[in-house]
Formats: structure tokens, C-alpha cells, sequence
């Protein structure tokens, strides 16, 4: 029961040929992808399944809690009697964790689990957000006119945006804080894409909603605004000081 | 495959009308960012260009508010040149040899600098600055002056 069930799963789920190791990567994707959720709905839950500065390891387990062996295929894994472990590393200076050796050295951060009572916090939003949502759909746009067939989230967000001379983009944390910001004002729109490797777990993608974000379409990116009496170059000249 | 840098007195027409201003808008436009090169002082400079003439009330304040942020966003898409011992030491060498203001040895200084790092590309000067196309042909960069009716890019006079 357990092999057949298993196998089935695999083949509806794409997840023939994966290994254990592999398959983890995917959850743990999944998972750090869902603070780009718009569900309104998966709000309150994403504060544990995807806490924000936080890095979600998970390991694939046996019933008995020990880790599957790392060289099994993930059709070994069965959801009725092996289970799944997840807990969260935090994301430092810019460092992501390393995944492959699953060290404990990390400070490995407990999940949280909120009481039904217990108050929930707010996030706290740097008072510089408006600017940095700003920074973040220019850069977009840059990427976009870039001829790419389409701008995947974790590209943007790990690859290019750390190119940008801005304040908030060296660490992690704040990039993706942005970005989750930008994606709920509904300036930036996410999407799916089918991923040939793994046809099970799409790639997600990211556009500049324009008219939302106030940026102009690209025949309108400068607006040179007028001015009065000596051309501006004159002025400019003059503060160079004398020849 | 050209890289541009824009010298302040051409970078400031992208953010405040002034002759050629169309012209090097339709070129920007036409290029990728990271082949616009700029001075990491120019942005400074341009600032407070356009605040004094704020001050001067040539430019209302929403108008400034308007350039100012525009200035913010162009000018972290585009590669900046840091004033780099580099840069400083070429544009000590300009002054040797050239009648350059200091301020404008600085902006040559910052695009002979960005040339060595881009080496076997061609960079383009575009400034309005006669004293500064000049000094930049004779260091052998491709020149552009967007006030001219019809801009086209110049080889260099050591070509």
C-alpha cells in the first residue's frame, strides 16, 4: 500500500527521479515563496509557514522522525506514514544558509506556533518604504526592458536587484521585504510559468503593474521640467568656478 | 557596441529642458542602462543646480521635486564612475596638460578611468562643454554634443 501509494503520488506530482535532497529543495522553494502570496486569506498563516528573515529548511522524515537516507529516491517519502520536518534559519548579512550538509551550526530558530489568543504582531515598515518601493519597480522596469522572455521572482531578487546602488538591497531581508511589500500594493504582479525540471513546482514571475506604480511607459521615462531665465547648463558652468 | 558617458552639463538636460534636451532623450532611450556611464559626483552636482535655481524661483518646487526625483531614479540605473584614486590621479594629469577647471578635469578624469575598466569598448563623451569635447578628443573618446542639430556621435580625432 505504502509503494503503490507512493509511486502514484510521484507520477501525479512530477516528482519521479527526485531525490530525497532534491525534494526538499523544492518544499523549502515552495515554502520561501509564499511570502509572495496575494491570498489575503493565507495571511496570518504565512507569518509561520514563511516568516519573514527567515530561511525554511525541511527535511523529508521516516515515521520514526529520523531523516530519510540522503541517496533514497523522494518515492521512498509516503504522506501517510512518513512525515516532514520544518524549521527556519535566519538569514544573515546576506549569507543563505547551506543547504546540502544540513549542519545545525545556524542558530536554529523553533517554529513558532501562535495561540488561538495570542496576538499576532504587526510587521514594521521602515519609514523609507514608499522611496524603496520606488527603487525597486525602476529596477524592474530596467529588468523588463532587458529582452528577457519573462523575469522570474528569485532571479530579480537574488541576481539582479543586488546590482542597484540603493540603501536596502545588500541584505536579503530587506530585498524580499520590499518586494512582498510591493506585491501586496499591487504594483508588482506575480505569475506562473511551467519550470521544464520540475513541472510540479512553476516558476513564479514578476511584471511592473505601470499604472499602479506611477511609472511611466518608457517614451515618457524623463520629464525635464522648464525653467526660467539662463539655460540650467549656464548655471552649472558658473558653479565650476572661474577659467 | 558603444557605452555613453554623459558629462553634468549634458546628464543635467535629461532632467531640465535646455537645447539638445530631446535629442539626448531619444538617445537614452535607444541605449540599456548599463551602458550609460555617469561621474558619481554628477548626480551632487545636478542637485544643487537645481536647487539654486529653485531658490532663484526659475524652477517652482514641484517642478524641482519632479527633476530631483527623476535625477534619483536615472542615476542609480546607470553605472556609476566612483572618484577613485584612479580617477583622481587622471584628472591631475589633464590639468597638467589641459586648461580644464578642476571640477571638469574630475568628470574627464571619471570616463578616462571607466574606458581602462571597459577596455575594447568604445566610450562616447557627450557634453556641451566645447573646453571638455575638446580635451576629451584629444584623449581620444568618441564625441557627442546633443546641442547640435543634428547629433550624430564623432570619431575621435586620434582615430
Amino acid at each position: 500500500m505504502k509503494t503503490s501509494r507512493a509511486v502514484s503520488n510521484s507520477v501525479e506530482n512530477g516528482s519521479a527521479n527526485l531525490s530525497i535532497p532534491a525534494a526538499e529543495e523544492i518544499i523549502e522553494d515552495a515554502l520561501n515563496e509564499l511570502a509572495y502570496s496575494q491570498d489575503p486569506g493565507l495571511a496570518r498563516a504565512l507569518r509561520f509557514l514563511s516568516p519573514p528573515g527567515y530561511q525554511a529548511i525541511v527535511e523529508l522524515c521516516s515515521e520514526n522522525g529520523r531523516s530519510k537516507r540522503r541517496n533514497a529516491s523522494a518515492d521512498s517519502w509516503s504522506p501517510e506514514e512518513d512525515e516532514v520536518r520544518i524549521y527556519f534559519e535566519r538569514i544573515d548579512d546576506g549569507e543563505a544558509p547551506v543547504r546540502n550538509g544540513r549542519s545545525r551550526s545556524y542558530s536554529v530558530q523553533p517554529l513558532h506556533v501562535a495561540e488561538p489568543e495570542e496576538e499576532v504582531p504587526e510587521a514594521v515598515l521602515p519609514a523609507d518604504m514608499d522611496a524603496r518601493v520606488k527603487e525597486l519597480c525602476a529596477a524592474l522596469a530596467e529588468a523588463e526592458r532587458g529582452g528577457h522572455a519573462f523575469i522570474a521572482l528569485k532571479w530579480f531578487r537574488d541576481s539582479f536587484l543586488p546590482r542597484k546602488a540603493y540603501r536596502w538591497n545588500q541584505h536579503p531581508e530587506t530585498r524580499q521585504m520590499v518586494l512582498a511589500e510591493a506585491i501586496q500594493r499591487g504594483v508588482v504582479m506575480t505569475s506562473k510559468i511551467a519550470n521544464p525540471k520540475t513541472p510540479a513546482y512553476p516558476t513564479t514571475t514578476i511584471r511592473l503593474n505601470r499604472a499602479e506604480a506611477g511609472i511611466p511607459e518608457e517614451a515618457q521615462r524623463f520629464h525635464p521640467v522648464a525653467v526660467q531665465g539662463e539655460p540650467i547648463a549656464d548655471t552649472l558652468d558658473k558653479e565650476r568656478g572661474e577659467i | 557596441m558603444s557605452f555613453y558617458f554623459l558629462e553634468a552639463t549634458a546628464f543635467i538636460r535629461l532632467f531640465v529642458q535646455g537645447q539638445g534636451t530631446d535629442a539626448l532623450i531619444r538617445l537614452m532611450e535607444s541605449a540599456e542602462d548599463n551602458r550609460k556611464l555617469i561621474s558619481s559626483s554628477s548626480p551632487l552636482e545636478i542637485y544643487a543646480v537645481i536647487r539654486q535655481r529653485e531658490r532663484q524661483g526659475d524652477i517652482s518646487a514641484e517642478n524641482a521635486a519632479s527633476a530631483l526625483s527623476v535625477l534619483r531614479l536615472e542615476s542609480a540605473r546607470m553605472v556609476q564612475q566612483p572618484l577613485n584614486p584612479a580617477v583622481l590621479e587622471a584628472a591631475r594629469q589633464l590639468l597638467d596638460r589641459t586648461g580644464l577647471r578642476w571640477t571638469e578635469a574630475l568628470q574627464l578624469g571619471a570616463a578616462i578611468a571607466a574606458r581602462e575598466m571597459f577596455q575594447g569598448t568604445e566610450i562616447v563623451f557627450i557634453s556641451t562643454s566645447q573646453r571638455l569635447l575638446d580635451a576629451a578628443a584629444a584623449e581620444g573618446f568618441g564625441l557627442l554634443d546633443p546641442t547640435k542639430e543634428t547629433p550624430e556621435i564623432h570619431a575621435s580625432k586620434t582615430e
